[in-house]
């Protein structure tokens, strides 16, 4: 089984590095994040497309925050992945929280100090908070959600919601920055590289740090959902359910099919302003863009801005009353039928979960 | 306080869009085009502050040919209070449009500037946050929620990020880009749409405002994504367990 996954990986990551060349060898910041200690598997990904853009770059991974959850991750993180060079940690109280002044202005220092040829982040709130606007402080055009790399600076990212896919050429000055979607970057799980010692951790020192603009916004707090579901920008099935759900009561039906599969709970934009579900299982243009191997809808009828979301994943199966809804032409599998019956016998009759 | 409201036009959110045959772009010849989404929403946001009396004016900006003059007939239909058109011939990349921006906000002086969270055309979702690195304001961004407080000069937002939803405190000025679930857009009412007609639109070209329209980013074609093989539909519950099951292989 894992081999099948390594194999699916590696044959993916030929068809993403499409282009081969000689080129002077890059040298790569990317941005992580962690939580309770150890790397974000998202953040991953953008070791991943580091690798895309040169296969022997060498990447310094920087991390921010404060405390020992820090000092805990940057230890994983110089063993997480065999291109990682160097751990740039800026431990201070300003980078307690993910905001993007502190962040911003720590990149351009870590920029100037290091003169990387890219420096790459994954396109999830994070990342898209901060990486343009420390493009702007380093006067350089980002290039956001990226596909897929061409070449050290040639890259693809869709635009009108996905139903185009834009060829850009980055023509500027160093550095070349960029966030990636994770879903096309698939980090493969590496096992800390006993033999090598991992990666050299630094502190950076933020006594030039630029404090201006720092300390004008402040961190009030997370409204988050408890779940024990797994992760929906990671998951490997994905259940779905759209505006046919009709209530958030309903919505347990949906929680109850994740539960027997294993899977992560989605919903549609519809679903969302309707209050079934909290904003955070949006799946869609502006939400969250997934790939699983498993996406299954239920009640969705298939918006283009919906299937922005989800077109990429391996199977797609679609369950709704209207044989005309649009989701059926991006299902692998249509079911035209009740929701409400269709449910009640999957549970029943799909096998436990492995 | 001034509120400034930056509005693209763009392809209509419904419309089919094609790629044109030679794949230098998508086709917008006889397509029709409106406000970009997110910009209806963050020019109500401006709106309904000024409305609440927490702000004197709302000024509406659009950069690009002379049809953006309709998108901002339309925002001055919608309630805003003046336009400024930046005449460019061509698409500006959102480090250019977040210089100009900084050039507009240093000659407006507004304590509060709104833009959509994204463009739904080329989905870049940068040049709210540009511009607030440009000027070195903070910035709240994916914004479904913002509460200003006059005395205090801050702004409370509520975000939508990965982990849900996130509340931070902005002393303005302030950038905010507005998400989905900030407000729903009001219709231009036909005596506003009237009205709108007498509203003064002032036009700069970026040269007047000291910015070289320069690009970092080459556009080399666009395609079409890889289309999906067409699927099947199943008849009962048993087939589809089965098929995900032995054909598949995914449950």
């Amino acid at each position: 089984m894992a081999s099948r996954l390594l194999l699916k990986v590696l044959s993916k990551r030929r068809l993403l590095c499409s282009c081969t060349f000689a080129s002077r060898s890059a040298s790569t910041l990317v941005l992580a994040e962690h939580e309770g200690g150890s790397i974000k598997a998202q953040s991953l990904s953008a070791l991943v497309a580091a690798n895309c853009i040169d296969k022997d770059n060498s990447v310094s991974l920087l991390l921010a925050g404060s405390g020992s959850s820090l000092q805990a991750a940057a230890e994983k993180a110089a063993t997480c992945h065999p291109s990682v060079s160097q751990v740039l940690v800026a431990d201070s109280d300003k980078f307690a929280y993910p905001l993007a002044e502190p962040w911003a202005k720590l990149v351009q220092l870590v920029q100037q100090k290091g003169g990387y040829s890219h420096v790459i982040g994954t396109s999830g709130s994070f990342g898209k908070n901060i990486l343009p606007r420390a493009a702007a402080l380093l006067d350089v055009s980002p290039v956001t959600d990226v596909v897929e790399v061409n070449g050290p600076h040639q890259f693809v990212r869709p635009i009108y919601a996905g139903n185009a896919l834009c060829t850009v050429r980055y023509t500027g000055a160093s550095p070349c920055l960029l966030t990636v979607r994770s879903t096309s970057f698939p980090a493969p799980s590496f096992s800390a590289d006993s033999k090598s010692d991992g990666a050299s951790i630094s502190q950076v020192d933020l006594s030039t740090l630029d404090e201006d603009s720092i300390g004008k916004s402040r961190y009030i707090k997370l409204s988050s959902q408890d779940t024990e579901l797994p992760d929906l920008g990671s998951a490997r099935i994905v259940v779905t359910g759209g505006r046919g759900l009709k209530s958030a009561e309903n919505f347990t039906m949906i929680e109850k099919l994740a539960e027997k599969l294993g899977a992560a709970v989605g919903a549609t934009r519809a679903a969302v302003d309707a209050g079934f579900v909290p904003n955070e299982l949006q799946v869609g243009q502006t939400g969250k863009i997934v790939a699983p191997e498993l996406y299954m809808a239920f009640g969705v009828s298939g918006a283009i801005q919906h299937l922005a979301g989800m077109k990429d994943s391996k199977v797609i199966v679609a369950v709704n009353k209207d044989a005309d809804a649009p989701i059926f032409q991006v299902a692998d599998y249509g079911l035209v039928g009740d929701l409400f019956e269709v449910i009640p016998e999957l549970l029943e009759k799909l096998p436990e979960k492995k | 306080m001034k509120i400034m409201v930056a509005i693209k036009r763009v392809v209509d959110y419904a419309v089919k869009i094609r790629v044109k045959p030679d794949k230098s772009g998508v086709e917008t010849q006889n397509v029709k085009m409106s406000m970009n989404p997110f910009c209806e929403i963050a020019l109500e946001e401006a709106l309904r502050i000024k409305e609440a009396g927490l702000a004197k004016e709302v000024v509406a900006v659009s950069m690009g040919p002379a049809s953006c003059v309709d998108t901002l007939r339309t925002s001055l239909a919608m309630g805003a209070d003046r336009g400024i058109h930046v005449e460019a011939a061509r698409e500006l990349v959102p480090l250019t449009v977040a210089k100009v921006l900084k050039r507009l906000v240093e000659v407006e002086n507004p304590g509060l500037l709104i833009l959509g969270k994204q463009a739904i055309d080329d989905d870049c979702n940068q040049t709210g946050q540009m511009i607030a690195g440009l000027l070195g304001w903070p910035q709240g961004t994916f914004a479904s929620k913002v509460v200003l407080d006059k005395e205090k000069q801050v702004a409370t937002v509520d975000r939508e990020v990965d982990g849900g939803l996130e509340t931070l405190c902005l002393d303005l000025p302030a950038v905010i880009t507005t998400d989905l679930r900030l407000n729903q857009p009001r219709y231009a009412t036909l005596p506003n749409i009237m009205k709108a007609k007498s509203k003064p639109i002032k036009k700069y070209t970026p040269e007047e405002l000291n910015v070289e329209i320069k690009s970092d980013l080459e556009v080399v074609q666009v395609t079409e994504p890889p289309k999906r093989k067409a699927g099947v539909i199943v008849s009962s519950v048993d087939e589809l367990i089965d098929k995900l099951k032995n054909e598949a292989h995914v449950i």
